[in-house]
């Protein structure tokens, strides 16, 4: 078996699909694996055996007829059409998309335009996104921040490819030169940047990290980082006494950089490839988690890891990231407020809000046929109300088209329905997992002949009734309750 | 530098795009004009504002 798995998205998504790589290969042991990644990342392949063939999709080559004066695009449209035509003659028989961009969907479509051998997003025949399996639906449903997803993505990656994981699919680089610490013992790696700005700290509030420590420990202080980072890293350097700070940012290679991460007694970081790299090979996480970074779905896997949630800097206290990182060492137990790393999915544990629970505990009763949760909230019921009422009135207008009326008359009015349900997501979010999982599976028709997208957007309405009389069902408990409670 | 790439880039985004359209208009829609579609992506990801390319969660 052949599979091609596309994976275009950064040096962290790269790290996170080696444990399905892994996987692959003990579950289909004749299988040969090639992973598509851009060149800028390819780094992230080294040390994974288990790659038959890494291919790089060199952007800057084809578009280097484009950036001139006189953009050639017959020129860069020839460069793209030779590099898919190299990709469809190894036929593969399988074909992951890891990446969900509009790119790599389209770049499936070319490559598999029936889809009977892509898994994730691809295109149909009139252009519009295409999603064949119910892992990738549920990923454009429910996943990103904001959302309640609690799977992690090296997970949905496994799921997206049917394998099961086993403790040894998470494991470090294999086969690589060994890098020699420049200062024997112990040490903490810390990784100063992040892919975007917002989710690392200033180099000022690092600077202060690293001095609050030092105040209490004596272990060194080990700086990870790309070349991209060096001025960051070069800031807080200025800032420190330099004996117990080792700056390797910029300088160690990628595969060098997993070294000393693996030797590390702890990496502290935000969240970043580094952070990924520590989760393939078991070195402890503190992970400052800032804003709208999703840790169920990117945060650290290693075994007793934390995490420290915040929205902004200002929320996260030098001294207190010092103090933890103190505790970390001395094994200690999680103070209130750490989210921990646990066995099985999902991969975090904590204290939540409520509200965040309930959108949980609704999202795994959709996907995963686990009971339906009590609504915490009085808003839910009355949004119950609205959905019954417009979820029965596009039954009615379906069936009336079915029936004869033409689509043309009463389309705006269906539309009407879908921006009441759209709208309702938005004003009670409780109910936003359901109506992603309905939208999404509307999206989900493609192109037919009138009556297969009648029949099949009956049955999604259809199914949205049957969600919504448990609630009804659930209303009618609750009534009663109340009234013999007053 | 970083500028006149985005420009150039820019430029050629709206000329593929046109280019995009003329062919299915004429010969509807095909592997080449698919292939092109494809292009039309990538280019979108290395310009600002459309940028997709920055994780994964953001490119749905």
């Amino acid at each position: 078996m052949r599979i091609l798995i596309v994976q275009l998205a950064r040096l962290g998504d790269i790290y996170q699909s080696w444990p399905t790589v892994r996987a692959l290969k003990r579950q289909h042991p004749g299988c040969r694996i090639t992973l598509l990644t851009r060149n800028t990342f390819e780094a992230a392949t080294r040390g994974l055996s288990q790659l038959d063939k890494v291919i790089v999709l060199s952007t800057k080559d084809i578009m280097a007829p484009l950036v001139s004066d006189q953009a050639d695009i017959v020129a860069a449209f020839g460069k793209l059409k030779e590099f898919v035509e190299g990709l469809k003659a190894e036929n593969y028989d399988l074909i992951l998309n890891f990446s969900f961009s509009p790119a790599s969907s389209w770049l499936c479509r070319v490559l598999d335009p029936d889809a009977r051998r892509t898994r994730g997003y691809t295109r149909t025949s009139d252009g519009y996104l295409a999603i064949p399996d119910d892992m990738s639906a549920y990923f454009y449903a429910q996943v990103g921040p904001g959302k309640p997803n609690r799977f992690h993505l090296a997970e949905i990656f496994g799921t997206l490819a049917g394998v099961d994981f086993e403790p040894s699919d998470w494991a470090g680089p294999e086969g690589l030169e060994s890098f020699q610490m420049p200062r024997s013992g112990p040490y903490i790696a810390m990784h100063i940047g992040a892919s975007e700005n917002h989710k690392s700290l200033s180099p000022s509030k690092w600077a202060s990290v690293i001095n609050h420590f030092k105040k209490t420990s004596l272990l060194p202080v080990a700086l990870v980082g790309g070349a991209g980072e060096r001025a960051i890293a070069e800031s807080i350097m200025g800032s420190v006494s330099g004996d117990q700070v080792m700056n390797f940012v910029g300088l160690a290679t990628l595969t060098e950089s997993f070294q000393v991460i693996a030797g590390a007694a702890l990496l502290v970081g935000c969240d970043s490839a580094p952070m990924h790299m520590a989760s393939l090979t078991g070195t402890r996480c503190l992970n400052l988690s800032l804003g709208r970074t999703n840790f169920w779905e990117t945060g650290p896997r290693s075994k007793g890891s934390w995490i420290l949630r915040g929205a902004t800097e200002e929320d996260m206290a030098s001294d207190r990231i010092a103090s933890l990182m103190k505790l970390m060492l001395e094994k200690a137990r999680a103070p209130v407020g750490i989210i921990q790393t646990q066995e099985g999915t999902p991969s975090y544990s904590g204290l939540f809000p409520k509200e965040v629970e309930f959108q949980w505990k609704f999202t795994q009763a959709i996907y995963q046929g686990t009971p339906f949760p009590e609504p915490v909230s009085e808003g839910f019921w009355q949004a119950l109300d609205q959905l019954v009422e417009v979820n029965q009135f596009l039954i009615e207008q379906l069936e009336a088209i079915k029936g004869g009326v033409a689509l043309e008359s009463l389309a705006d009015l269906m539309n009407r329905g879908e921006e009441v349900i759209g709208a309702i997501s938005k004003i009670v979010p409780a109910w936003a997992p359901a109506i992603a999982w309905y939208q999404t599976e509307k999206l989900r028709i493609g192109p037919g002949d009138q009556a297969t997208v009648l029949n099949r957007t009956i049955e999604i309405q259809g199914l949205m009734a049957k969600l919504l009389e448990v609630y009804q069902d659930m209303k009618a408990v609750h009534q009663e309750q109340t009234a013999e409670a007053t | 530098m970083a500028q006149d790439l985005e420009a150039y880039l820019e430029t050629a985004l709206r000329r593929l795009e046109i280019a995009q359209q003329e062919i299915t208009k004429t010969h509807g829609v095909s592997e080449d004009s698919e292939t092109l579609q494809l292009l039309i992506e990538l280019v979108k990801e290395q310009v600002p504002n459309e940028n997709t390319h920055r994780t994964t969660r953001q490119t749905r």
